[in-house]
């Protein structure tokens, strides 16, 4: 793999406000322990007569990914790749609740065509008449780093010049009540879409390098840790929520490193879902491009981190069986 | 035929999740696919649901409903001879 | 070079690689009735997997539970012939990598739970049921019932998943990140997508016809498959006989519409002919294409278009084999895949069932099965919902 990877832009919509960097200076802060998505204003971005067929995801996913696009300056990407854990669960649970309720018959056929998880994927390439190479991942907690892996990989061997990357995952008030059941290890829950454009060609406008992204299945803290380096790591965003069932993992690998990396978190600014490492992914990259970090994400002392900030390594986990390693590297030296 | 005409208009902005129009937006005689108000095949299966669940009416072949589904006057002259509901 | 090394199927045609190649052999459709899923809609005939779950627990020796997840066990019972064909120790696989196309992933249960869940007074066992239904956790529990793998991931394009998750194992081999990879999809027939297919209306109540003129519509089926791929120089080194070559591919999208395809079969079109450039062959080096050709009036009219774009009316020879199979969405680009490397095998065409009329003068496909011992290279089409199409090219080892 002898090209370089870097990102051109990109696009948020979550709990924070759309589509800006706001959250960067002023983020929103919440009490409730579920708060769904601010909603785009889709005007710009969608005709009102594409609008009335598409649920929340897919509108939030047309806007950040139009959106990306816009900023890249790049009209048709080689690859379209996007992630989602759960899909488009509003359409999803729409048809099962008609399922439930009058049987196996007078179902609505629109509900079944937008609940497919690459419904995504492909409104995006439709909406820009893109040909090329199109896939979705769907795999709980790193769904997003395996479409970052495959759109990276590509890159990076030169089978591709660039891809819209993105991960998409919406929560329901249903779901969030089955979560709230079964899954003890969260905390704060909320929605998000980000869409990026990577390139292998690097400009004045190149946000940050996509320098490694590894996935693990089922590894030793031990392994992860072993990757890990004072040079490279200095400063980690990790997937902590504030739930030790949740943290306890991370502790583990920290408490194997040889030097102190400083810590930060973003999980209690943007909430979680099966997305959020993309997330963690923007906000490492706009920490690299605006060369500070907000004192918000901190978990250690001011003095913990270097003035110079070259490199950020993002770590998260899903379930404590799938674990993702990214290494983003400043473009600024 | 009235009622019916109302009826049937408000439940295909419901069906067809026409956001921001109403009964009084739609004419009777226009045409409703390809130009007009630009539904497409989709929507066409999702007007033959919407006869089945509100009127009992059974369409088996889509292709049925090219001339039924032409305006508003075509479905609710259909509607008014064919409802099992 | 990335060669295939273990293959591992189970389909309505029966579980393992030899009773699929019978089945082929002897032209035995498993396209019938509804057996074991409790729909209203028998009327449909489908290729169903004529084991009951706990049939399947069985046969895997009882490590998973019967009232679990089909797709998991379709998919664990394919993977482990795979691997175990492919001769892959703990330790190989310790360093593989594990691919599994899936849409559907936990779906038999959501839908079997969702009501007493849903329900405003319903208590939080019933909402336990639906907690892991996800499909990256059907993945998760396929991969683990196999082998203990270095990273796992799931691809859900539709009908094209499975070829996807071949097509990514195949990149990350070329790209050094592993050596081996255990790719394929598996996918259970459930109330939700039959029921969402018939909204469509695209499901034939006969039995399917690809290609005939008077086509109606599809019959679904479930089943998994996965194969083993692998760097040449891995396999040489492992003392591994290569049973085929991957020698090209390609996932294009025909960017046109959610659930049709263009007419000018435009992504098919781009999908096939990339895929026989990678492998760097001429059209006229194909032997066989093994259609998407799912019976609708639709795909086989554009995947026709498309092949005319390529082949002119000199059409290589073709057939659609969800005749035998019906149409297992998620896991078809696998199954295929694996019946392609029988053809190129046993040196054999598997018919077209269910043809009597021509659509065309010039689409006419194999309706008997042909011998054909000088086959080298094959493609195997998946065209998926949303555009999202990929074509596979198998060429035989030497």
């Amino acid at each position: 793999m002898n090209n370089r990877c870097f990102v051109k832009s990109m696009a948020q919509v979550s709990c924070q406000k759309p589509l800006c960097d706001e959250w960067f200076d002023s983020p929103c802060r919440y009490a409730e322990s579920y708060v769904r998505a601010i909603e785009p204003d889709t005007k710009g971005f969608i005709l009102p007569a594409e609008a009335r067929r598409m649920s929340k995801i897919l509108k939030r996913t047309v806007c950040t990914s139009i959106d990306a696009l816009n900023k890249s300056g790049i009209d048709h990407p080689d690859a379209i790749i996007t992630g989602t854990g759960m899909g488009c669960m509003e359409n999803s649970e729409k048809f099962l609740i008609d399922l439930s309720r009058y049987g196996e018959s007078c179902l609505k056929p629109t509900l079944f065509m937008q609940s497919t998880h690459n419904t995504i994927s492909s409104l995006i390439a439709i909406i820009l008449k893109c040909y090329g190479y199109n896939n979705t991942y769907s795999h709980k907690g790193i769904s997003f780093e395996s479409a970052l892996l495959d759109a990276w990989m590509q890159i990076r061997s030169g089978m591709i010049r660039n891809a819209l990357i993105g991960a998409h995952d919406e929560v329901t008030p249903f779901m969030r009540l089955v979560m709230e059941r079964t899954h003890p290890e969260y905390s704060f829950i909320s929605e998000s879409s980000m869409s990026a454009m990577l390139s292998s060609g690097k400009d004045d406008d190149s946000i940050c390098e996509v320098e490694d992204v590894r996935i693990f299945h089922r590894p030793d803290p031990a392994e992860i840790a072993s990757v890990l380096t004072e040079e490279s790591d200095e400063i980690l965003i990790l997937g902590l929520n504030g739930n030790e069932l949740n943290d306890r993992p991370y502790a583990e690998i920290l408490a194997r490193l040889t030097f102190p990396p400083a810590i930060l978190r973003y999980k209690h600014i943007f909430g979680e879902n099966f997305s959020s490492p993309a997330i963690s992914f923007l906000a490492g990259a706009t920490i690299l491009s605006r060369g500070s970090v907000p004192d918000f994400m901190k978990c250690n002392s001011d003095d913990t981190f270097p003035v110079n900030i070259k490199r950020i390594t993002l770590i998260n986990h899903s379930d404590s069986s799938e674990w993702s390693m990214i290494r983003l590297k400043s473009c600024c030296n | 035929m009235e009622t019916l005409i109302t009826n049937l208009k408000n439940q295909i902005i419901e069906a067809l999740n026409l956001e921001d129009m109403t009964a009084n937006d739609i004419d009777n005689q226009a045409p409703l696919f390809g130009e007009g108000l630009g539904l497409d095949s989709i929507d066409a299966l999702e007007l033959i649901v919407l006869l089945e669940r509100e009127y009992g009416i059974k369409l088996t072949n889509p292709a049925e409903g090219k001339e039924i589904f032409k305006s508003i006057e075509t479905i609710a002259d259909y509607v008014s001879k064919n409802r099992k509901k | 070079m990335i060669v295939v090394t273990g293959a591992g199927i189970i389909s309505a045609l029966g579980a393992g690689v030899d009773t699929t190649l019978h089945a082929l052999l002897e032209g035995r459709s498993g396209i019938g009735a509804i057996n074991h899923l409790p729909t209203e809609h028998k009327e449909f005939p489908v290729g169903e997997v004529a084991m009951s779950n706990e049939e399947m627990a069985a046969l895997l020796g009882a490590h998973y539970p019967e009232n679990g997840l089909r797709t998991v066990l379709l998919g664990a019972i394919a993977a482990k012939e795979a691997t175990a064909n492919a001769g892959l120790s703990a330790e190989d696989l310790r360093g593989a990598a594990f691919i599994s196309g899936t849409t559907v992933g936990g779906m038999d249960k959501t839908e079997k739970y969702f009501k007493s869940a849903f329900d405003s007074d319903s208590k939080a066992e019933d909402s336990r049921e639906l907690k892991y239904n996800d499909c990256g956790y059907s993945t998760e529990l396929i991969a683990d019932l196999t082998g203990n793998f270095r990273m796992i991931t799931t691809t859900s394009t539709a009908c094209s998943s499975a070829a996807n998750a071949i097509i990514l194992g195949a990149n990350m081999i070329k790209s050094g990140i592993v050596d081996i990879a255990v790719v394929g999809g598996s996918e259970a027939l459930t109330k939700f997508h039959l029921n969402g297919f018939n909204t469509l209306m695209i499901l034939d109540k006969e039995r399917c016809r690809p290609f005939d003129r008077d086509r109606t519509g599809i019959n679904l089926g479930e089943g998994a498959a996965y194969l083993v791929l692998e760097s040449e120089r891995s396999a040489k080194a492992r003392g591994a006989t290569p049973i085929a070559i991957l020698s090209g591919y390609a996932n294009t999208c025909d960017a046109f519409h959610q659930t049709a395809s263009s007419d000018n079969g435009e992504g098919a079109y781009l999908a096939m002919r990339k895929a026989i450039d990678m492998a760097r062959l001429s059209p006229a080096d194909i032997g066989y294409v093994n259609a998407h050709g799912t019976g609708t009036p639709n795909n086989d009219a554009c995947e026709v278009a498309a092949m005319e774009r390529i082949w002119g009316y000199d059409m290589p020879r073709f057939s659609s084999t969800k005749g035998f199979t019906g149409h297992a969405t998620s896991a078809a680009g696998a199954i295929e895949a694996v019946i392609c490397l029988l053809a190129l095998r046993h040196g054999f065409i598997p018919p077209n069932l269910g043809w009597k009329t021509p659509m065309t003068e010039h689409a006419i496909p194999v309706t008997k099965i042909e011998n054909c011992k000088n086959l080298r290279h094959v493609i195997d089409n998946s065209f998926g919902f949303g555009g999202n199409d990929s074509s596979l090219i198998f060429s035989r080892y030497e």
